[in-house]
């Protein structure tokens, strides 16, 4: 009854006919581009509750939100994740780096301990921030820090994830953008950070949303790599692509 | 068989080899294209920008490592296929056609070409 009523509420597009959450999903896309006109505090509260009705493991909800609005706190935040990524710069940019040749082994080593953390992406991305070619918070209006409670049961980064996309999914159904920030765990250990927003044990920071109104469309179904899923059934398996 | 030998997951790919890191090929269409921006704040490594002034000004994909002054040569440098660009292109004139690929340690696996969202209904 009830995905009848959600169904009659879509607009028949190309070849598909989603429904209005499968749109909110499909449609979602990570805004960089923000309007300077602030969110609403209602709205925003609105959302975070979306945040705190997500699937956690053991009901622990492992998450704690941290709301910025002040201009010149996300700035100060924004100038210190480049000045971390200056610091890390001379070791990750070989080719320009004071350390010479002995640059490059020393950055695929490091690369070897730490595959995810310097994977090719991230690993393009810190010298780009450090030159200000690549943004951080993208001028949104507003940030909202997820905190991770350490103590968390299992995989508390699962639940941060889960109550992250929670928030995100209304926000876009509000017609608001958004977008994660990965790179603020660089303030992770940053002393000055943890004092001036209060985060003490048991909480860390884990990740950020940029949320505002965007410029422009930027929602929109996109092409994406195919992921092989394998199927097994009647005792036989295959693999759908 | 297994999908990644001992030798590969030991190994990490050199950044600046471009044998070693394919990268995603974004096309633009200039016919198209109205030089309004959008998909340049879009694009999460930033690799889109303008060249040239005027009626010549044309958008362009930076293939440059941002880690320094080395070409990539033939490849699209840190487009990461995301489409952002395309989705916010109101003219239909930007899209990634093809995603990255890695040597070693980030061969991609078990994966396929880019597709839009299938419902198979029929
Ligand atoms: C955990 C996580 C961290 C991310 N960190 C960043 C970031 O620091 N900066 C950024 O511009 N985008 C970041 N993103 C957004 C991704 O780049 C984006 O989701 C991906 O390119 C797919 O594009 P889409 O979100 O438009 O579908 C992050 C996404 C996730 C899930
Ligand atoms: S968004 Fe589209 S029209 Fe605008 S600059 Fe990019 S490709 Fe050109
Ligand atoms: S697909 Fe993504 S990374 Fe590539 S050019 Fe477009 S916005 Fe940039």
């Amino acid at each position: 009854m009830e995905k009848k009523e959600l169904e009659q509420g879509t607009e028949p597009s190309v070849d598909d006919d989603w429904n209005p959450v499968e749109r909110v999903i499909l449609e979602r896309r990570s805004v960089r581009y923000y309007r300077d006109r602030q969110v609403p505090e209602n709205l925003v509260r609105r959302i975070l509750e979306a945040g705190r009705f997500a699937p956690s493991a053991g009901n622990y909800q492992a998450w704690r939100c941290i709301v910025i609005r002040d201009r010149g706190m996300i700035d100060a935040m924004e100038k210190d994740v480049r000045m971390m990524c200056r610091m890390l710069k001379p070791v990750l940019a070989w080719e320009t780096s004071p350390l010479g040749p002995v640059a490059k082994p020393v950055a695929k080593t490091l690369t070897w301990l730490l595959p995810n953390k310097l994977h090719h992406e991230p690993y393009g991305a810190i010298p780009a921030m450090a030159d200000g070619k690549v943004g951080v918070f993208h001028g949104a209006p507003t940030l909202i820090l997820l905190l991770k409670d350490k103590r968390g049961p299992g995989k508390p980064e699962v639940d941060i994830g889960c109550c992250g996309e929670n928030i995100v999914l209304a926000a876009h159904s509000h017609g608001l953008g958004t977008c994660w920030v990965g790179f603020v765990e660089l303030l992770r250990q940053n002393p000055i950070w943890k004092k001036r927003l209060g985060i003490e044990y048991p909480y860390e920071i884990c990740e950020g949303i940029a949320l505002g109104y965007p410029v422009g469309k930027p929602d929109g179904m996109v092409p994406r790599e195919i992921h092989h899923v394998k199927w097994f059934e009647n005792g036989t398996m295959k693999v759908l692509t | 068989m297994a999908l990644m030998s001992f030798g590969e997951k030991m190994r990490i790919p050199s950044y600046d080899n471009s044998e070693h890191c394919k990268m995603a090929r974004v096309s633009i269409d200039h016919e198209k294209c109205n030089c309004c921006g959008l998909c340049v704040k879009a694009c999460l490594p930033s690799i889109l920008y303008f060249e040239g002034k005027g009626k010549d000004r044309k958008l362009q994909v930076n293939r440059n490592r941002p880690t320094g002054g080395c070409e990539t040569g033939d490849v699209n440098c840190y487009c990461v296929a995301c489409n952002d660009c395309m989705a916010i292109c109101e003219q239909g004139a930007i899209k990634a056609v093809s995603s990255a690929d890695y040597k070693y340690r980030y061969k991609q696996v078990m994966r396929g070409e880019l597709a839009m969202p299938r419902t198979f209904n029929s």
